[in-house]
């Protein structure tokens, strides 16, 4: 009997621990151009700016950037597409990164994502350097694409469902975060079956 | 077959609920676990791809490990520039997608070159099971093959557990609770889980390993019978044809003979004929895959040797009292008069932190916060199974040769990782110790987890099992939330 009661507050205590893991309200990524960072990739005068062609995810409302301004006071200003989403709000994340709001959520798809240095120093803007032009490095810019606000993980489950359908055997079809997560239930109600069967009373 | 049924009606509902467990786990990692984000994958893939599409193994020669198929649908899941990378994700875009689905359909050759890998060193036995569910999933594309493959492995994971069960019920055979409580905890053990999710030889080994420990206990508790010398023969011969590291339990399996030979020193000849027996059945398929390798043009062993280098690194060559520390060094505290060549406390850094949880190719991890409580609770698991082993004291000295088969089991292991891992350490850019290689002690580990929980003796043993088996279970639920977070949050 003890056994079971300890079993039983034992599987509540680990739904309490999973819930709380679960809960925090964080920015959530919604998604990365994958690009490593190794050092500048391109340094822009005031008023300059450097593109490129980015896949852009779907619900991305602010773009982190790694900078590094000479004043100690970056000033991007990040436009998404032609016609598309644009923002000078900047936040400081940590030394050197940057994350610059949107007035509204980037299209999604393949668009021209632009950097413009807005301050009144140099910005050298952080990527992947493949080569040099004029002496100063230059590659692709490490872009991470963030969801609106702050969400927590229950809140983002539609998105992870989304994501971890991408990239999978058509076996899974789109359900593959909820096959996992039957799955998991199921183990987890046999293994609490068998523990539950060595609380019976000794015969 | 009539056999099996009669084994599988004697067990007892626990060890199908085990099983069950293991199955579900291991298929919802496979689930969660991208493409290919099992350490080596990709080399193991290859090797099946290869011998299924040219019934010959992969050999070391220059030329391309991967098919055309397979490298442009690593390229198009972005699958290089996501491994190794914490911060890289897979796609996540319907245009990415798309992109994929174009090459996937795009009728891609399946035959690569079957050039040198870190894989070519391998036995062929796992890859040649991997080739029916291969072969049964080829209409499909290859992610539906993977899938289908991982879930075979997922399948041996289940055995592993299966064969764990059943050792310690040979071992504790009192007990009958415990052995649940052991087989539970590797079934949750999120290393174990992770790893033989994917299409890794390591699965196999694991099988091949927890089933040479049923077979050793059998035989040092029951004696040996022809049955049982054919049984042990067949898991040594399989075991060797599966993965080369498992040659380090072969003086365990010699000195269990050796014990019998003394035990039963009236009847010496039929332990030496049974012996006999064991060998000619452990020797039949090393002989065939020998033959398979003169066939195939491979190197008499395959490589046993470990003598090819993979890159154009150039190291030095150690020498004998190196090695020895080294070997020293990777389990035990360095010694004064003993030089540093491995930085930190190796036990903790790499082995305990390593089960506790690195996972992908080694990309991603817990926060330090989970290793330091894990340390903690470690060392807590490690006092409980003394002071349970103090309470069973007797029964183990009763034991102590087949106790001794263990230990020689476990340190040969040890030994063989140690000599592979100083081989990397002087002759390649890149370290070679990971805490799976450690996985083949899954028995040892379970039966350190039984005497754990028989800590709290009569009154207290089964809730202290079921508090452990709940804490590992959590802890294999957080690494599947970490994966989560890591490749899709």
């Amino acid at each position: 009997m003890r056994t079971r009661l300890l079993l039983v507050a034992g599987l509540a205590a680990v739904a309490v621990v999973v819930a709380i893991t679960l809960a925090p309200s964080e920015p959530r990524r919604s998604g990365t151009n994958n690009v490593p960072l190794a050092g500048p990739v391109a340094s822009l005068p005031p008023g300059a700016a450097a593109c490129q062609r980015e896949d852009v995810p779907e619900q991305t409302r602010v773009v982190r950037l790694h900078v590094d301004a000479a004043d100690g006071r970056p000033r991007p200003v990040v436009r998404v597409g032609d016609d598309g989403a644009s923002g000078r709000r900047v936040r400081r994340v940590a030394d050197g990164t940057v994350d610059v709001t949107l007035a509204r959520d980037a299209p999604e798809g393949s668009a021209e994502v632009c950097v413009r240095n807005a301050g009144a120093r140099t910005l050298d803007v952080l990527g992947y350097p493949t080569g040099e032009r004029r002496g100063r490095p230059t590659g692709p810019i490490a872009f991470d694409y963030y969801r609106a606000g702050s969400e927590s993980w229950w809140q983002v489950a539609p998105a992870v469902a989304q994501r971890m359908s991408f990239g999978k055997s058509g076996l899974l079809g789109g359900w593959a975060l909820w096959l996992a997560v039957a799955l998991v239930l199921i183990a987890w109600a046999l293994a609490a079956r068998a523990l539950w069967l060595i609380g019976a009373p000794e015969r | 077959m009539s056999a099996v049924r009669r084994v599988a009606a004697r067990l007892p509902v626990a060890a199908w609920l085990c099983v069950g467990v293991a199955l579900l786990n291991g298929a919802a990692w496979s689930v969660i676990v991208p493409p290919f984000h099992v350490p080596d994958e990709i080399v193991h893939f290859a090797y099946v791809q290869y011998l299924a599409e040219t019934g010959d193994a992969p050999r070391h020669v220059a030329g391309r490990q991967l098919s055309d198929e397979q490298q442009q649908t690593l390229e198009s899941l972005r699958f290089f520039g996501v491994v190794g990378h914490r911060e890289a994700r897979p796609i996540w875009t319907d245009s990415a997608q798309s992109q994929l689905e174009s090459v996937l359909s795009s009728d891609l050759s399946r035959v690569g070159d079957g050039a040198t890998s870190t894989a070519v060193n391998n036995p062929p036995l796992f890859y040649a099971v991997q080739v029916v569910p291969y072969r049964l999933a080829s209409g499909g594309t290859i992610l539906d093959q993977l899938f289908v493959m991982r879930l075979l492995s997922v399948l041996l994971s289940a055995l592993t557990v299966l064969a764990v069960f059943l050792f310690l019920r040979e071992v504790f055979p009192g007990t009958a609770w415990a052995w649940t409580i052991g087989a539970l905890a590797v079934a949750f053990q999120p290393l174990f889980a992770f790893i033989s999710t994917g299409v890794n030889n390591d699965s196999g080994l694991y099988l091949a390993s927890a089933a040479l420990f049923l077979v050793l206990a059998r035989i040092c508790r029951r004696g040996l019978t022809r049955r049982r010398a054919i049984v042990l023969g067949a898991v040594v011969g399989l075991g060797l044809i599966t993965k080369l590291t498992f040659v380090a339990f072969v003086p365990a399996v010699a000195l269990a003979l050796a014990l019998l030979l003394w035990r039963e020193r009236e009847d010496r000849w039929r332990v030496v004929r049974l012996g006999l027996i064991a060998a000619a059945v452990a020797l039949l398929p090393v002989v065939v895959y020998l033959g398979l390798n003169e066939l195939w043009g491979r190197s008499v062993y395959g490589g046993l040797s470990g003598g090819e280098s993979f890159t154009d690194f150039v190291g030095r060559s150690g020498s004998l009292r190196e090695k020895v520390s080294y070997i020293w060094q990777l389990y035990l505290p360095r010694l004064p008069f003993q030089a540093d060549l491995i930085p930190g406390v190796a036990a903790r850094n790499l082995w305990l932190n390593g089960l506790i949880g690195n996972f992908g190719w080694l990309d991603y991890g817990f926060a330090q916060w989970i290793y330091d409580a894990g340390f903690a609770v470690a060392i807590a698991l490690a006092g409980l199974a003394l002071l349970g082993a103090a309470r069973a004291r007797e029964a183990l000295w009763r034991g102590r040769g087949e106790l001794a088969v263990f230990a020689v089991a476990a340190i040969g292991l040890m030994v063989v990782i140690g000599q592979m891992g100083y081989t990397a350490h002087v002759g390649s850019p890149y370290p070679f110790e990971q805490a799976r290689y450690l996985l083949p002690l899954a028995p040892l580990y379970a039966a350190a987890i039984v005497l754990a929980a028989r800590a709290g003796g009569v009154r207290w043993g089964r809730s202290l099992g079921v508090a452990i088996v709940l804490l590992l279970a959590t802890h294999g639920l957080l690494a599947q939330l970490l994966t989560l977070a890591r490749y899709y949050g």
